[in-house]
């Protein structure tokens, strides 16, 4: 703890004993650049870079050389004087040195009617990246529409030199047809996008035309109020689609993007036709949530899973399919009827050779097998695998020519996972690898695993080699 | 100091003299890095010694390393490693030899050490005088109110 007194002129200095002697005492930092400096406080709140001010009198406008803004009107949950924080914003806007702003960032708690006079400034300093958000309690759910802030400006999707852009938390309302000529990145984060100009109860269809856009993410599914959507992104490398839902109105999504590399969805069904036109897309990671609704709603389910594997672009290389369910479902017995059944509606998963399943009852289980005649990995959580099963279910397809590398997840040695493992084991014929990995408290005991072991290593003997593994993971 | 290997045209080697006598040889491709140093050489072409006035041996030898090993995972490890007057001196050798990437690296790691702390602590850290009077001092923390609102007490 440093010694500290008030000198004679009021202010608290350190008690020269225990000043640290740094590089001799030489004030380096000050003699920079003023660009170095201000790229030093670019990479701080602007708040925390404006208080240097007072440092001394060199760096009293020293911070008007970042070139990097990032205002947000919160902290430490201390209600914060909503004048003093516009009073500011506008100050540092106003008083910058730079001509050119590469970036501004805004997350706010409250509504501002000079949001649109901020963008205002910052685009005409040639902003080139711009974040907005919209702070809110219901920050890792879904809030509804009709209380996200109205987004107050439609400027920023009309500025021909911005190239990123990140809007969160907002409702917003665009023209039919928008192009964006410089934008690489476009995030949309929990927002709601009408077309809806004028009459509330049309909505109309929306055209983004971006043509030097690289990646393009949602989160949550931000069409809210539209009645098309065609997206024409030519370059695009990256499409995220995260946390998907929605029941609305039918809506079709159309992405133009034969340049695609990756692919990622991430959420529920949705009452909604996605299309994407790629050409070949390098790596493809499909998580669907499956979930107990009406009694349809399994086998449309299913269906939006199999139009989703039918996107062009995709092949069996790229593919990773990863089907989880949302809640228990009720009466294990009715569903497996339903999911079996409504199996039969659609095609086989010609391409899928890497399948995760976390819910796997049994019959859903055997079902896709039967349907994935390509499969090479197998990753899952065996929930239910009886003995009937056992005995009576035919070899899927996959098995005999394709199978190579299975997984169980929080292998736990019940009558269900060694069920599935004999099964498995007996019937895969170009097995390669096989592995059980459990987490403890399940972790099993010594003797456990050994009993297990024997178990399964009984039905390895035809395999010339076979690598099997079991994996503790905390 | 002189070299007997044989050298391929395409690996050529540079040496470059830190301010303290340390000879460091360097690869050309690694020294082009410096965009100071590049500047040198397309002006002298033969030349094969490199005086780099500004910067002590020790600096020089992290410069160059940073160059050779760069990468996502490096960087975020590197400025780890030293300390805060460190840091400053690299900085200011970095801007003389004009390495960008290096340049950001450790404005980088200096912004994230001073982040939430107050200008008296800052002005230790950096040992920088307050020639401001308390009535123009009183004046900016007026100006700008917001931003010295719920500043840490170290």
């Amino acid at each position: 703890m440093e010694l500290s007194y008030v000198n004679a002129s009021g202010r608290y200095e350190m008690d020269s004993s225990q000043k640290q002697v740094s590089n001799n005492g030489r004030d380096i930092i000050s003699d920079l650049p003023n660009h170095i400096i201000g790229s030093i406080l670019s990479f701080l709140p602007t708040k925390v870079a404006v208080r240097t001010c007072v440092l001394s009198k060199r760096w009293k406008n020293l911070w008007t050389f970042v070139r990097e803004l990032s205002f947000q009107d919160h902290f430490h949950r201390i209600k914060i004087k909503k004048m003093q924080f516009v009073q500011f914003v506008y100050r540092v806007l106003r008083h910058l040195d730079s001509s050119m702003i590469d970036s501004f960032s805004l997350s706010l708690c409250y509504n501002y009617a000079h949001i649109k006079e901020w963008i205002s400034l910052v685009l005409s300093r040639k902003v080139k990246k711009v974040y907005l958000e919209a702070q809110s309690k219901h920050q890792y759910q879904e809030f509804p529409t009709k209380k996200k802030k109205e987004f107050p400006t439609n400027s920023l999707f009309e500025c021909q030199y911005l190239q990123e852009l990140c809007l969160k938390n907002f409702r917003i309302r665009l023209r039919p047809f928008i192009t964006l000529s410089s934008l690489t990145v476009l995030k949309l984060s929990r927002m709601s996008v009408t077309t809806t100009f004028g009459v509330p109860n049309e909505p109309k269809d929306l055209t983004l035309n971006f043509p030097v856009l690289r990646k393009f993410e949602t989160e949550g599914w931000p069409w809210y109020h539209v009645k098309s959507v065609t997206l024409q992104m030519p370059l695009l490398d990256v499409l995220s689609m995260d946390d998907c839902r929605y029941h609305g109105p039918h809506v079709e999504i159309n992405y133009c993007v034969s340049h695609l590399i990756k692919f990622n969805y991430t959420g529920r069904f949705l009452s909604a036709t996605i299309l994407v036109d790629a050409v070949d897309i390098v790596s493809a990671n499909i998580n669907i949530m499956l979930y107990d609704g009406s009694s349809n709603s399994i086998q449309e389910q299913m269906v939006f899973v199999s139009k989703l594997l039918s996107i062009n672009g995709l092949n069996a290389a790229s593919l990773k399919l990863c089907l989880s369910r949302e809640q228990l479902f009720e009466s294990v017995v009715e569903v497996f009827e339903k999911v079996r059944d409504s199996l039969n509606y659609i095609p086989d998963f010609q391409i899928l050779s890497h399948l995760h399943l976390e819910l796997a009852p049994g019959d859903l289980l055997l079902g896709i097998l039967s349907k994935s005649p390509c499969l090479e990995t197998l990753v899952l959580k065996v929930q239910d695998f009886g003995k009937t099963l056992l005995d009576s279910a035919l070899m899927p397809g996959c098995f005999l020519l394709t199978l190579k590398v299975v997984k169980f997840e929080r292998f736990a040695a019940t009558t269900h996972d060694l069920n599935f493992a004999e099964f498995v084991l007996k019937n895969a014929m170009v097995l390669e690898k096989i592995t059980f990995s459990c987490s403890p408290p399940k972790k099993l005991g010594q003797k456990k695993w050994k009993k297990v072991r024997d178990n399964i290593l009984s039905y390895t003997r035809r395999f010339s080699s076979l690598d099997i593994k079991l994996e503790i993971v905390p | 100091m002189a070299e007997e290997k044989s050298q391929a045209s395409s690996s050529k080697m540079l040496t470059l003299k830190a301010s303290d006598g340390v000879l460091f040889e360097v690869e050309l491709n690694i020294a082009k890095e410096m965009k100071t140093v590049q500047a040198y050489i397309d002006d002298c072409e033969d030349i094969e010694t490199i005086p780099i006035p500004n910067v002590l041996g020790k600096h020089l030898a992290i410069v160059i390393e940073y160059i050779k090993k760069t990468n996502e995972e490096y960087d975020a490890e590197f400025e780890k490693q030293w300390n805060m007057d460190d840091l400053q001196l690299l900085l200011l050798a970095a801007n003389y030899l004009n390495i960008s990437g290096l340049q950001e690296c450790l404005c980088k790691a200096i912004a994230k050490r001073i982040e939430n702390k107050s200008p008296e602590y800052v002005r230790k850290v950096f040992n920088i005088e307050n020639d401001h009077s308390p009535e123009e001092e009183a004046k900016l923390r007026k100006e700008y109110k917001w931003a010295f609102e719920g500043v840490d007490k170290d």
